[in-house]
């Protein structure tokens, strides 16, 4: 067990840059998940700190020791791949003894290891069978096996649940952080599925075009997001961003000016005036779906909606407000049906605004 | 599984079998004529089965012929070929396969710029090569050949195996600890028998019947291979049928037993990649 740091890391491919100066500091113990759409260099990033690939420029610890030119086998991390890669002609006690093999232990204790893996994994009763005689969620946990006998300094997973079907991988996900809270191994975890990045991370990084946007808590990332690509990736349904206009008004002489978010002409709420402000005034606001609440068509500003799309637990109403789309999410079940009027309402404090341009934050 | 009715099983096993048939008659035939005695070779020529049969050929071309020495020659050229192809190919193979490298592209374009000539245009330049070095009139000199020749097609195979063996599988066992040469003799290897067997049986058979360059680098007969020594049997005025086809037979039994053996990797390695398991 031992931190990861990653000094100013960069990789790229002949011209094309895939990761831009990553830096990151993953404690001893922690999980962390990479998460991004793919193309963003999640993957890569994870190949490099494996040893899969070669860097570009930086460095990567494990522990006190910089491993940036060693091979992936003197590395001493294990990886669990999104194919699994059980080697398919060995049995699963091979496959999650060969590691330990490599090294030159000895039988008993290599069956040990494998024993006690396997128990705590539930799968003593696979221990005979090929690879091709599991299903999939066996397959998974006899990949956890093989990273787990070794005892390595970090476990990397690369997607491993992406070839599961909802239900297993939501049970996979539990068992995977519950077995790692367990063992107390870094683990960083690569995933393109924000939920799984907001179930299991103890810190989430987020990943777009080869730069790590943000780097926090999972609730960090999800109540101050610090660009709209972030706001816009972490939760479900996903941020509204509306259009929007930065006013400043003087309410009574001799009060202090107050800032209003105007979407056409419906003033959505009032903010704090930003520090940095763009000359025009215009902003990106974000909202998210369920911090909108709904009224009646006479109170809040006036919304029409579009569709109503019921989840179980709740229902997401599309809205149109001043020309615009806007999403809500509710528990509650919806008074008014298609296309008619309906009254909605948001507090300052849930209004995010964004430079239209540059997509970063304005606090 | 679709429904067809009888009609329908009934026409696929005749086509099966006419095409068994006619792709196995003219060993039928061989096996036949190498039974025949001599005077009926002729008198009985279009009947199924000789009214007498014989192994006096047999004992013949095993007791009165050069045919041992050029089926031992045959054995030795053939085995060699197919051992240094395979492991050449499983290494060139391997490296298309798994590495990108400056060159590669137009290595493999002249690789396969090689098998566009017809062998006929090169006998000549190859004599001449090979004649300085001493390397005609010997094995040696035809296993070099038979090597280079028979190298870029077997490449490709090997190619197309190790394509089809997921990259990740490497990978994890380079992480277990294995080292490059570890994880493939270790992983892949295990993986690609089907696939060094395929390609053993492919080199196995283009060498052992190789005619070609048999004939025209080996005058000696103490350096022929088996199919030089059938055209003995052809001598100026007449064709000793009999003996010829005995020696046949007896030229096609290493490659049936060779066959029996690799036959289940053979099929499996064939089907590779069309049924993913």
């Amino acid at each position: 067990m031992a931190a990861i740091r990653i000094h100013d890391l960069c990789k790229s491919y002949g011209d094309a840059k895939v990761l831009r100066s990553i830096n990151l500091n993953i404690d001893d113990g922690e999980f962390a998940v990479l998460v991004g759409p793919s193309g963003c260099g999640k993957s890569t990033l994870l190949r490099l700190i494996a040893g899969l690939e070669e860097i570009s420029s930086g460095e990567i610890r494990i522990g006190e020791r910089v491993i940036n030119g060693l091979a992936p086998k003197d590395r001493d991390v294990a990886m669990v791949f999104q194919s699994y890669a059980l080697y398919p002609h060995m049995t699963v006690r091979e496959n999650m003894s060969f590691s330990l093999k490599l090294r030159g232990m000895s039988k008993d204790r290599i069956n040990a290891a494998v024993q006690a893996a396997a128990e705590k994994l539930e799968i003593q009763a696979l221990l005979e069978r090929k690879p091709r005689a599991l299903s999939g969620g066996q397959r998974q946990r006899v990949a956890m096996g093989r990273a787990m006998v070794r005892e390595p300094k970090a476990f990397l997973f690369d997607e491993p649940l992406s070839n599961l079907d909802a239900r297993l991988r939501e049970q996979m996900r539990y068992e995977i952080r519950k077995l790692q809270r367990d063992l107390g191994t870094t683990s960083i975890y690569v995933t393109h599925d924000q939920i799984e990045a907001m179930t299991m991370a103890d810190r989430i990084v987020a990943m777009h075009e080869g730069i790590a946007q943000q780097i926090g808590t999972p609730a960090e990332l999800y109540d101050n997001p610090a660009n709209l690509f972030v706001a816009g990736f972490i939760g479900s349904p996903a941020m509204n961003f509306v259009d929007a206009t930065l006013v400043h008004e003087r309410l009574a002489p001799g009060n202090a000016s107050q800032s209003f978010v105007m979407a056409g002409r419906e003033r959505l709420g009032t903010v704090d005036r930003p520090r940095a402000l763009r000359d025009d005034g215009r902003v990106t606001v974000g909202i998210r779906p369920e911090r909108i609440a709904l009224r009646a068509p006479s109170s809040g500003l006036a919304a029409q909606i579009d569709l109503l799309e019921p989840t179980g637990l709740g229902t997401i109403l599309h809205l149109r407000l001043a020309g615009q789309r806007l999403k809500v999410f509710t528990t509650e079940r919806p008074a008014a049906g298609l296309k008619e009027a309906v009254g909605i309402a948001v507090e300052s404090r849930d209004l995010l605004l964004f430079d239209p341009d540059t997509g970063v934050r304005m606090r | 599984m679709e429904q067809h009715g009888k009609w329908y099983w009934a026409l696929h096993y005749f086509l099966l079998a006419a095409f068994v048939i006619f792709a196995l008659f003219p060993l039928f035939w061989l096996l036949k004529v190498s039974v025949t005695p001599n005077d009926l070779l002729y008198g009985e020529g279009v009947r199924p089965w000789p009214s007498r049969s014989t192994a006096d050929h047999y004992a013949s071309v095993i007791a009165h012929s050069q045919f041992p020495l050029f089926f031992r020659n045959s054995v030795i050229v053939a085995t060699t070929t197919a051992v240094f192809s395979t492991l050449l190919a499983a290494a060139a193979g391997y490296g298309f396969s798994r590495f990108q490298f400056r060159g590669k592209y137009w290595i493999v374009g002249l690789m396969l710029v090689t098998q566009m000539f017809p062998l006929v245009m090169i006998i000549a330049p190859i004599f001449s090569l090979l004649k300085p070095l001493g390397l005609t009139n010997s094995l040696t000199g035809l296993v070099i050949v038979y090597t280079a020749f028979n190298l870029p097609f077997a490449s490709f195979l090997m190619q197309s195996f190790f394509d089809a063996i997921p990259k990740d599988l490497e990978e994890a066992a380079m992480l277990d600890g294995a080292s490059r040469f570890a994880a493939f003799r270790r992983i892949v290897v295990p993986l690609t028998l089907p696939g060094l067997a395929a390609t053993v049986g492919f080199v196995f058979t283009a060498a052992w019947s190789e005619l070609l360059f048999a004939l025209m680098l080996n005058s000696s007969s103490a350096a022929s291979t088996f199919p030089v020594g059938l055209l003995a049997f052809v001598s100026k005025f007449s064709v000793d049928f009999g003996q010829m086809m005995a020696a046949g037979v007896l030229a096609l039994l290493p490659v049936c037993i060779f066959f029996v053996f690799i036959q289940r990797h053979l099929v499996q390695g064939l089907t590779a990649g069309a049924v993913k398991g």
